[in-house]
């Protein structure tokens, strides 16, 4: 395989798993979030805090996709 | 009017005290709440005061509301909300107490007219409901009901609705034997269905057994025919019957809904004053229980905004030369509520922190900074002149349809900012629709974002740069103005001091400094963690990555711009293909096309970007120095929304 092709192969698995991970992890925080909203709306801020907090894994992810394609 | 445009602190709240003679309780109440200024706080520091009571008939009002607001409902299914919403500013009650009781029987007689109505209405349906089902038989063959009511013949009677007609038929053919001795069909065009009816002297739960598939359901023609028999004996006369009932009931109903809709139409505007009054006067005596009172005196406390002391001060004059009334500064640590108040342009941008949670008093209130950066954020995300041009215009018509002060209306404002603010990027961009020309004409851009992607990147992770050091100076100037210098430094200054040590590491190496640059970066960078050590703990040390992964979120500015300017890329390069094809279904779908796939963009355009960049305010932002947790300023003589 040429040089250029294994490079996007490299990014899309960089980008691609740690998203996938994130997407996981936010999921299990996010229903948690919304039923503490249900309970009391004040719950917002603090909800959404804890829930995009692995989305830093698709951004370093992203990061290293970058990298690999533009070194 | 005052201009708040760079306040960073919710509004200067006072603490205030007003105690009157118990014979001026009702003056004092109408005074404070026409003033709409003071926040009523309950105290219990005083045992000698008790919940103060009234004497108007509140429970008088809440049912002459209740009753209005169901009259409203009735009559037009209207948003009876919307109308007390529309004037909650109003200084007035538009109706005096006194006017307003004179509307009690007015407003019960009004409630007997629709509840006439509906009775009538209910009685039309019913007969309508008779003569389908008188109908149906009749159409089946049956006219006199006492025959299968009585059933001396020992027959059974089945009626059924069909699934399949045709099929219902051939199966009912080889049926003979359990029974069957004749059947009726009959078409409901109105309803497009088949209804049989079935005559036997078998076993009727074995002939429906058999039939079941070819059926939707049987129905219960004994119930039926005794809800029928009612109204008469034979089909025929129950038609009869129906139709002439019917006939007199219609002109009854008119006349009666053209009497009440009239009636309404003549004192609408009557109503929604007599409406907005009550919702005031129950709204004013609901609250009467933060007042407090003795034998001999009627006392309340609470805060005003500081500005509005002269306005309280002349107001209570006009009661008597007798007001006790201590207006004070209020001490450190005490709960206050806070009121934030900016310029029109900005107060839109407060809707973040009402989704978030308020800033606490005395903390900073950051609506005027999101005004600068959420457009900023947004514009730079989405950058095309035509996304910003279509967003624009869907703002404005937003604007425009919804109520003044309503979460929509605001976040419609924002967006409108955010329009121009892309249409600014996007002409730095040079894109239109993802086109890097319009009309013919080449846009020049300053960053080709598909091009640059590296530049982009970068540029992204310098506004994350700027905004969160923005974040940690701000936490500083706080805790420097609350003289809480110590955690200024090991809270705030640290991190801050951490980026520098890691840069000037980073630089050092890149650059091939002499060493002693880097013993001085080392140096610096052990002092940072041993200030974050103190300031946060070990918790601090552990989070010591997150800098890092908080200036890299802001990557995101450019990479959600690019995945839409990658789909806008992709749906042109189709529509240019389907256009190359010269024929006349290529430029159709080219059309198509590019609408279809336009719109699904600026839907994804609108809510990305949205997202992201409020994201990167509550998340990275707002956790370097925002105290949220603040109780909202509310003064006695607004109206809630329930």
């Amino acid at each position: 395989m040429a040089e250029a092709g294994l490079m996007a192969l490299a990014a899309s698995i960089a980008i691609g798993s740690t998203a996938v991970a994130a997407g996981i992890a936010e999921a299990h925080i996010g229903s948690a979030a919304v039923a503490a909203m249900a309970e009391d709306e004040k719950f917002f801020g603090k909800g959404l805090l804890m829930t995009v907090l692995p989305e830093t894994l698709a951004i370093f992810g992203l990061v290293i996709a970058l990298l690999i394609l533009f070194k | 009017m005052k201009s708040y445009l760079f306040s960073l602190f919710p509004e200067k709240m006072c603490y205030v005290r007003i105690a009157v003679e118990k014979s001026l309780k009702k003056k004092l109440i109408d005074t404070l709440y026409d003033l709409k200024v003071i926040h009523i706080e309950e105290t219990n520091d005083k045992e000698f005061l008790k919940e103060a009571k009234i004497e108007q008939n509140l429970e008088t009002y809440s049912d002459m509301l209740l009753n209005l607001e169901s009259v409203l409902k009735e009559i037009k299914g209207m948003d009876y909300e919307i109308i007390a919403i529309r004037k909650p500013f109003s200084t007035k009650p538009l109706l005096s107490e006194d006017k307003v009781l004179n509307y009690e029987k007015y407003i019960d007689d009004f409630e007997k007219q629709l509840k006439k109505l509906k009775e009538l209405k209910d009685k039309y349906n019913n007969l309508n409901k008779i003569y389908i089902l008188a109908e149906r038989l009749r159409k089946l063959g049956v006219d006199n009901l006492s025959i299968i009511k009585e059933n001396k013949s020992g027959l059974g009677f089945i009626l059924l609705s069909l699934k399949d007609k045709d099929k219902f038929f051939e199966n009912l053919k080889n049926l003979i034997k359990e029974g069957i001795i004749s059947f009726t069909i009959y078409r409901d065009e109105e309803e497009n269905r088949d209804y049989a009816l079935i005559i036997h002297k078998g076993d009727e739960e074995n002939i429906i057994k058999k039939l079941n598939e070819f059926i939707i359901k049987k129905h219960n023609i004994y119930d039926i025919v005794d809800y029928l028999l009612n109204y008469g004996n034979t089909t025929k006369d129950i038609l009869d019957k129906v139709v002439k009932e019917r006939a007199a009931l219609v002109y009854e109903l008119k006349e009666l809904e053209e009497k009440v809709q009239k009636e309404y139409k003549s004192r609408q505007k009557e109503l929604e004053d007599l409406l907005l009054s009550l919702k005031h006067i129950v709204n004013k005596y609901t609250q009467i229980d933060k007042f407090k009172e003795s034998r001999s005196l009627f006392y309340v406390s609470g805060y005003i905004p500081c500005k509005d002391k002269n306005k309280l001060l002349k107001a209570l004059s006009k009661i008597s030369p007798n007001v006790f009334i201590e207006i004070k500064e209020v001490k450190k640590g005490e709960e206050v509520p806070v009121k934030i108040e900016h310029t029109r342009y900005v107060n839109p941008f407060k809707v973040f922190l009402d989704i978030y949670a308020l800033p606490k008093y005395r903390y900073i209130d950051p609506t005027v900074l999101m005004f600068f950066t959420f457009p900023l954020f947004y514009g730079f995300i989405l950058g095309d002149v035509g996304y910003g041009l279509v967003l624009g215009i869907f703002a404005y018509i937003l604007k425009t349809k919804t109520p003044k002060g309503s979460i929509i209306n605001n976040l419609a404002k924002v967006m409108l900012l955010s329009s121009a603010s892309s249409i600014f990027f996007g002409l730095l961009f040079g894109e239109f629709f993802g086109f890097e020309s319009i009309f013919g004409y080449e846009f020049h851009p300053i960053l080709h974002r598909m091009g640059e992607i590296k530049e982009l990147i970068g540029i992204s992770i310098l506004f994350g740069l700027i905004h969160i050091n923005l974040g940690l100076l701000l936490g500083i100037y706080q805790q420097i103005r609350y003289k809480e210098y110590k955690h200024a430094v090991t809270e705030k200054f640290s991190w801050i001091l951490l980026q520098i040590s890691v840069g000037y590491l980073i630089y050092g190496y890149l650059e091939n400094l002499p060493t002693y640059h880097r013993y001085v970066a080392y140096m610096l960078l052990i002092l940072s963690i041993g200030l974050i050590y103190i300031g946060e703990g070990l918790k601090g040390i552990f989070e010591l990555p997150s800098i890092l992964s908080n200036v890299l979120s802001y990557a995101r500015l450019g990479a959600v711009g690019l995945s839409s300017i990658a789909i806008a890329y992709v749906i042109n390069v189709f529509v240019e293909r389907f256009v190359e094809s010269g024929s006349v279904g290529g430029y159709i779908a080219a059309i198509v096309l590019f609408l279809l796939g336009h719109t699904f963009n600026i839907l994804l355009g609108i809510i990305g970007p949205f997202l992201h960049s409020l994201r990167l305010h509550y998340v990275e932002f707002f956790t370097k120095f925002y105290e949220g947790g603040g109780k909202e300023y509310s003064p006695y003589g607004i109206l809630k929304k329930r």
